[in-house]
């Protein structure tokens, strides 16, 4: 299938200031699978550690890393499950290391216990959930998109999050240095939600000479979990006698499990600090939608039929146009209000029973909005999409 | 002023244990273990980790110690510091927790962390029992002990740490209750000096759920019994398991 | 309090057993376990000193004490 990769319209443009760094690979045209893109994206954001276990269609990624990462003076582990792998990743990032670790659903369930703990120790570390079709065991090597949900909701309590979800090879490393750079600046787990398509597609993708890199503040002496937004984080070995801990704490990390003041300016805090920022957070894409009269809303995989569905149905005559979200949280609710202006009729199209549509229907509720779903463990196509609208 | 007190937060003391609880004899021993070692140069507090999960064990370090501590889920400390040791091989990352987060929860860890002999020193707060969540039955209860969940005494043999560790293939592993003061001390400070996986499960009395259940009301009612019940692990060797049933086998393993 | 090593007699220094009142919480271990006696129940909810002549300096109650509360001053000049 032949995608309309060009003529988009896009805002990816907003990425961090920092530091720029030489791409470690080579930069020229490469002929990746999504899953060593993603490894690669890691590498080159400069993330040291990788804890990982193995589960298909993650697998990849977790080779990669256990090849590359003695190259460039990393450390890899193979650890005794995936709850192991995500808590050796916190510990990591506590030590100063940029960390990742890579999963499947039934991984991503294990995890979410540790996400948690990142979140509300505001630890900076990637997870990737490759999506297959669940749920449990489900279709191991089949593709699905059924964690979106999992994903903003999964672990306990209250929260917000980011997940970032690619559509091409090229994404996969893109959205890995992306990933890692909104963890770094926001001290948040930062989750990609690809899909098994993306992971084992292989496509050209191009390794740009520089790339943009964001490192976390560090200055001691500050509290570490508290006053600004986002507070400094210094790391262990570092006599800053740090107090880490997945109580309610207070700003230098000591318990306050019986404070109600404490817990509220904290909570409320780690939701903020992804609120108030989320302009700069929020990534969309969208593909003939200034006159559209029906927007189609995809992402990850499913944004490809949908884009080629697009042309095709322009070709036809008929305004139909796509809105996709590269964040999936926060959700860009804004400019898809904005972006819809024009349209009578929303459909979403997803690989599960109608997990983004529940947010679409939210945000636009006055539109009639309808969906596609599949889980049929294989990638929505064109056609079938076409087939709705018509 | 105590001879501890550049090694403690000061500020958060008195400490939140019940009256009478071993964690602290044992907060006590670990200190005074590092002590040892910083006087002859062989360690620096700043350069050490503690890393503890969830349980009245795991609130010896946090957040009592002046020192880089990461107080993390239950059942994961051993995985969190297997994280901090390999992204920061020169910091000496020490893991203190209970027996139910250490040996049920975390008890693949455990194992696993053992199998690698990876160069962490974990000590095991062993109170026999999940104290924190009100009294139920551990990994590590005596056979027959009553508890909140095993109403008419503990059917299940309890695990031997020390022995799972060393068959996992631990470098060094020992067994003391806090009331051996001194051996306590020692052994501490030798496996925090040891390159490999080193466990020490200490033996530390619950006055207020396991005590008052077991007919041990006070400390010095433990201090009696464990007299009674600990048998050398030189002397245990050469005993048939019968004689060993009850017993709380102390000293290094081989 | 002397005590005879190797044949030579070792004077003792004065002890003092110092009991930080704010930490301690009566659990009552270093009234039970002193071998000279130096505490006494006292009036309140924690132990307090009564003999500090007696203390031979052992240091049974300060290692042994879960509250971290006692601290003995004065050492054997030989340790």
């Amino acid at each position: 299938m032949r995608t309309p990769l060009s003529g988009f319209s896009d805002n990816c443009g907003r990425e961090m200031p920092e530091r720029i760094k030489r791409s470690i690979l080579e930069p020229k045209r490469y002929f990746l699978s999504g899953n060593i893109a993603c490894a690669e994206g890691a590498l080159a954001a400069g993330c040291r550690f990788y804890a990982g276990y193995p589960i298909t269609p993650s697998s990849e990624i977790m080779e990669h890393m256990a090849k590359r990462l003695p190259e460039v003076g990393g450390v890899f582990i193979q650890m005794e499950d995936e709850i192991g792998s995500i808590s050796a990743c916190i510990g990591a990032s506590w030590a100063g290391a940029k960390a990742m670790t890579a999963t499947s659903g039934p991984g991503f369930s294990l995890m979410l216990e540790g996400i948690g703990y990142a979140l509300m120790t505001e630890t900076p570390c990637v997870i990737v959930d490759v999506q297959r079709q669940g749920p449990a065991t489900g279709q191991a090597t089949r593709p699905g998109q059924g964690d979106i949900m999992q994903a903003r909701w999964g672990a306990h309590g209250d929260y917000r999050i980011i997940a970032l979800s690619p559509w091409s090879v090229q994404e996969m490393y893109d959205l890995t240095i992306s990933a890692f750079n909104l963890s770094e600046k926001y001290r948040v787990p930062v989750i990609l939600l690809s899909d098994e398509v993306v992971a084992h597609l292989k496509e050209s993708i191009l390794i740009p000479e520089e790339i943009k890199l964001f490192d976390r503040k560090k200055d001691k002496g500050l509290p570490p979990f508290g006053n600004d937004l986002v507070p400094p984080m210094p790391t262990f070995g570092e006599e800053a006698n740090l107090l880490v801990t997945g109580s309610t704490h207070n700003e230098w990390g000591i318990r306050k499990v019986q404070d109600p003041d404490v817990s509220e300016k904290l909570v409320v805090r780690l939701c903020e600090k992804i609120e108030k920022n989320k302009k700069e957070i929020v990534r969309f894409e969208t593909f003939f939608t200034d006159d559209c009269e029906i927007c189609l809303i995809s992402f990850g995989i499913t944004a490809r039929s949908a884009a080629y569905a697009v042309s095709l149905l322009r070709q036809e005559g008929i305004k139909a146009g796509l809105f996709r979200p590269i964040t999936i949280w926060p959700f860009p609710e804004e400019d898809l209000k904005e972006i819809t202006t024009s349209a009578k009729k929303i459909l979403v199209c997803e690989m599960n029973r109608g997990q983004i549509i529940e947010e679409v229907k939210k945000i636009l509720c006055n539109k009639e909005v309808f969906g596609l779903f599949k889980t049929r463990g294989e990638a929505i196509y064109p056609w079938e999409i076409i087939e709705k609208i018509k | 002023m105590s001879r501890l007190d550049k090694y403690l937060r000061t500020e958060v003391f008195p400490s939140p244990f019940c009256a009478g609880c071993g964690h602290g004899i044992l907060m006590g021993a670990i200190l005074r273990a590092i002590d040892e070692l910083s006087a002859s140069g062989r360690l620096d507090f700043s350069k050490m980790v503690f890393v503890s999960g969830i349980g009245c064990g795991a609130w010896i370090p946090s957040p009592h110690f002046k020192g880089d501590t990461l107080h993390t889920l239950h059942g994961r400390p051993i995985a969190y510091a297997t994280g901090v040791k390999l992204a920061r091989p020169e910091l000496k990352v020490v893991v203190i927790s209970g027996d139910g987060d250490l040996a049920a929860i975390g008890g693949n860890h455990l194992i696993h962390a053992a199998r690698r002999n990876l160069p962490i020193t974990t000590i095991c707060a062993n109170n026999n029992i999940y104290g924190m969540t009100g009294g139920q039955v551990s990994p590590t209860s005596p056979e027959n002990s009553l508890t909140e969940t095993t109403p008419l005494g503990n059917k299940e043999k309890p695990f031997d740490l020390c022995q799972l560790v060393k068959a996992c293939g631990g470098e060094y592993a020992a067994r003391w209750t806090v009331f051996h003061i001194k051996p306590l001390i020692r052994s501490i400070a030798r496996a925090l000096t040891i390159e490999g996986f080193s466990f020490l499960d200490v033996v530390s009395p619950c006055v207020t759920q396991f005590g008052r259940r077991n007919d041990l009301p006070t400390i010095y009612d433990f201090f009696l019994a464990i007299k009674e019940k600990t048998l050398s692990y030189e002397k245990a060797k050469g005993m048939k398991e019968e004689e060993k049933r009850g017993k709380i086998i102390i000293g290094e393993y081989d | 309090m002397d005590y005879v090593r190797d044949k030579e007699v070792i004077k003792m220094e004065g002890f003092k057993v110092l009991i930080r009142k704010e930490w301690c919480k009566g659990c009552f271990l270093c009234l039970q376990i002193c071998p000279k006696k130096v505490f006494t129940r006292g009036e309140g909810k924690v132990p307090e000193v009564k003999d500090q002549d007696k203390c031979s300096g052992c240091l049974l109650c300060e290692l042994l004490c879960p509250d971290l509360a006692i601290t003995v001053e004065g050492r054997c000049p030989r340790e």
